[in-house]
């Protein structure tokens, strides 16, 4: 008899030609979240099973529930495929559950093969009538509290708590992008979005001293390490914006400060992707939540850009995005009150639709190639590794 | 580095360091432990005690150590008002004092008590005619800082302890004079006070460790229970090295007469340099620069940010605050701002600048240069800003 931990994957199973390029990458990804030696994960018909070390299930069990890809995971128990054996394996998982709490119970069975006497249903009529009088527990077929679950095959399974993962895909099965992070709740939840849909997110914080302290910068990088205990560790990449914000207010008109700022964003992010190999820029843009948010300003910025722009928020409600923050645990660092750059540069009439021939023509004015190449010229890359346990 | 960020925290005496050391090398014992090592240890902490209780002029029993100024200021103001009549439940205090001083009364407010503000002038002074109004029997406790750790008032605690005399039974009083201690003397203080808080990090020992002293008779019930040390007051083993470097910041202290007036002519000289740099754009909060504590200057930059200053200034090496530096990272500065009456805008613009007796006069001339030169770069934004 061993302990393990079963995980199932949905999506990454139904991709065609490409699954087993998938599995590979999803095999990977827990291998890294998890830390377990490469021989104690076995894939086998769609899905993943952990043989961990003796104690360390909890963990395991935490991490790779974390992991983009994972639908959900069990704790599961492993016995020789002979009833007796079924029966303890069954009892012992049954226990642990109903200690929990839960106040009714049935059991499901699955054979694969035939080489064990006893049908499915039988597995399951005959394990549920033990389990019932041995723990005075009462089974409900139709709405049970739990399920313990038996799968016979060369061995036998029994578990019964699933726990949810993030589901989505694989880290990196879609490429990069660069987030434009900048410290509130929407940009990390952009980045975790699109990370669960693959694609592997690379901060890119515009940092403005003085008029953002070191300590807006310090939440940016708790907010990454946050992200990194998602994907794993990430690079974080940090552009001084401060000569950049204070060009542009000198020289462009202030209305469409917001704006021309956006547009060196973009094109230093774009820079940047170069050097990453990344195929897009995500943002946590979300139409209409500031005047910098319509169509027209975003189309505006977009002409910019020499990537697509990723909007993974774009038609999310306030109310959802936080609710999100909160589950993926950037919430409370988002919320910790230091002054954004854009407070300070924000234009205090900002333009809302804004036509690209204006801001184009404000922005001939300007040295862009030479700000865009200082910038980059003091680009520091540091990369922010997950939190300790 | 030119570190003016002194009423936050002061830079630990290398002696105060060496004494710390030795009790984490070589005196490790605990101080209740029957055996030698525990015997030297107790002693230690007793002839810190002693030399603290020296320098304060009070008897060394009338000391209780504790974790620091919050926890002095706790232990006084929740452990008496657990003893207080039922009848006697009106409080009286200051609306520039410390949070570790209004949080534990806002908590006795929720607990049945009323808390009452004292009149101020608008330097932050206490009303003698508002303190009378407000005094009949029914006031159990008045709490008053000192020195207030913002704006740097010096309040009068001989007149108010003898306003205090003047009603039957007279209240309970407790000072926190943990901005005052080496600044100014603290006589006024152990002879109307009937508790007052110390802490050890202000005066250049080490952080963890606070005193209160009880004017024997006062009656208070411990915060924390436990083996009973500090007479049972304090429960918890000694912080032996906290105590230790302590007793010698305490010892390295000069006797101050009324107030450090060397310190207040180096604030004098950065106040004028200040001046000379930024001309009328600077104006002052709370009480005129020669009548507050020597070493708090607080000013306003018309039109710039607190925030942003200081973090410009830490970028060219001048360590400031905006208010006080417990709650300038979270934006709540200008809580002191609004209770001396002075519009919003200052508060938000503030800048706390503290010296200690390490301070250099060239750097308070080098500092105010250094104001002036971020103030002209950053101003043309912060002025569009407006």
């Amino acid at each position: 008899m061993r302990q393990g931990i079963l995980v199932r994957y949905g999506e990454v199973g139904l991709k065609g030609q490409l699954r087993g390029h998938f599995e590979k990458a999803l095999q990977k990804e827990i291998l890294r979240a998890t830390g377990v030696d490469p021989r104690a994960v076995r894939r086998t018909s769609g899905r993943i099973w952990i043989w961990p070390e003796e104690g360390k299930i909890p963990e395991v069990l935490r991490a790779v529930t974390r992991v983009f890809g994972v639908v959900s995971a069990s704790p599961v128990l492993e016995v020789e495929a002979e009833w007796e054996a079924i029966l303890q394996g069954a009892l012992r998982v049954a226990q642990r559950v109903r200690a929990r709490g839960a106040r009714t119970f049935k059991v499901e069975a699955r054979r694969s093969g035939k080489s064990f006497p006893m049908t499915s249903p039988e597995i399951a009529r005959e394990a549920g009538g033990v389990l019932a009088r041995e723990l005075h527990w009462p089974v409900d077929i139709h709405a049970p509290e739990a399920t313990v679950t038996i799968e016979v095959r060369e061995k036998a399974y029994v578990f019964s708590e699933v726990v949810p993962g993030p589901g989505g895909l694989p880290q990196g099965t879609g490429g990069k992008g660069m987030l434009l992070l900048s410290g509130g709740i929407d940009s990390p939840v952009a980045g975790w979005l699109a990370a669960r849909r693959g694609l592997f997110p690379i901060p890119v914080y515009f940092h403005t001293p003085p008029f953002t302290t070191v300590w807006s910068w310090e939440k940016v990088k708790d907010i990454v390490e946050v992200l990194a205990g998602w994907m794993g560790p990430l690079p974080l990449y940090t552009v001084p914006f401060t000569a950049i914000s204070q060009g542009i207010f000198a020289k462009g008109p202030e209305r469409l400060g917001t704006i021309l700022m956006r547009r060196f964003m973009v094109r230093v992010a774009g820079k940047l992707a170069e050097r990453e190999g990344a195929g897009a820029l995500i943002t946590g843009e979300n139409l209409g939540q500031v005047a910098s948010q319509t169509l027209e300003s975003m189309a505006a910025v977009e002409e910019a850009s020499p990537l697509m722009i990723l909007r993974p928020l774009l038609t999310w409600d306030k109310a959802e995005i936080t609710a999100k923050a909160r589950e993926i645990g950037t919430y409370p660092i988002s919320i910790r009150p230091y002054l954004d750059c854009c407070n300070v540069f924000l234009p205090r009439h900002p333009v809302t639709r804004p036509s690209l021939e204006e801001v184009l023509r404000a922005e001939a004015q300007l040295p862009v190639a030479d700000w865009v190449e200082e910038a980059l010229q003091q680009v520091e890359r540091k990369e922010i590794a997950p939190p300790l346990g | 580095m030119i570190y003016l960020d002194n009423a936050a925290t002061t830079r630990p005496h290398p002696d105060v360091v060496a004494a710390m050391e030795k009790t984490l090398t070589v005196a490790f014992g605990n101080p209740s432990s029957a055996h030698g090592l525990g015997m030297e240890a107790y002693r230690l902490v007793e002839e810190a005690r002693k030399r603290i209780a020296l320098t304060l002029g009070v008897e060394r029993q009338e000391l209780i150590f504790t974790s620091g100024g919050t926890e002095a200021n706790n232990l006084a103001l929740l452990g008496t008002a657990q003893n207080a009549p039922p009848k006697r439940r009106r409080i009286l205090t200051l609306a520039i004092e410390h949070d570790s001083v209004l949080q534990p009364l806002a908590h006795l407010e929720r607990h049945g008590f009323a808390v009452e503000m004292i009149p101020l002038h608008p330097d932050g002074r206490f009303r003698p005619e508002g303190l009378r109004a407000l005094l009949t029997p029914d006031v159990f406790l008045v709490s008053m800082g000192l020195v207030n750790n913002e704006v740097g008032t010096w309040q009068d605690v001989e007149t108010a302890g003898q306003i205090l005399q003047e009603v039957e039974p007279k209240p309970l009083f407790h000072i926190d004079a943990i901005q005052a201690w080496g600044k100014v003397s603290l006589r006024p203080a152990f002879r109307y006070g009937d508790l007052v808080s110390l802490s050890g990090h202000k005066i250049h020992g080490p952080k963890g460790v606070g005193v209160l002293w009880k004017r024997p008779g006062v009656v208070l019930t411990p915060l924390l229970f436990g083996g009973g040390q500090e007479a049972g007051l304090r429960s918890g083993t000694e912080n032996v090295p906290g105590i230790l470097g302590l007793g010698k910041a305490a010892e390295l202290l000069t006797e101050v007469e009324s107030r450090d007036e060397d310190l207040l002519a180096r604030k004098m000289i950065l106040w004028e340099e200040t001046q000379k740099h930024l001309g009328d754009r600077a104006a002052v909060n709370g009480p005129s620069p020669e009548e507050g504590a020597p070493h708090i200057l607080n000013i306003s930059v018309a039109g710039m940010g607190g925030s942003v200053l200081v973090e410009a200034l830490s970028q060219k090496g001048v360590l400031l605050s905006t208010g006080s530096a417990c709650s300038t990272r979270h934006m709540q500065s200008g809580r002191v701002h609004r209770a001396l009456g002075l519009p919003p805008e200052r508060g938000a613009s503030a800048l706390r600048l503290s010296l200690s007796r390490d301070t250099a006069v060239e750097d308070l001339k080098e500092a105010a240069r250094i104001l002036g030169e971020t103030v002209r770069e950053l101003g043309p934004i912060m002025r569009r800003r407006r």
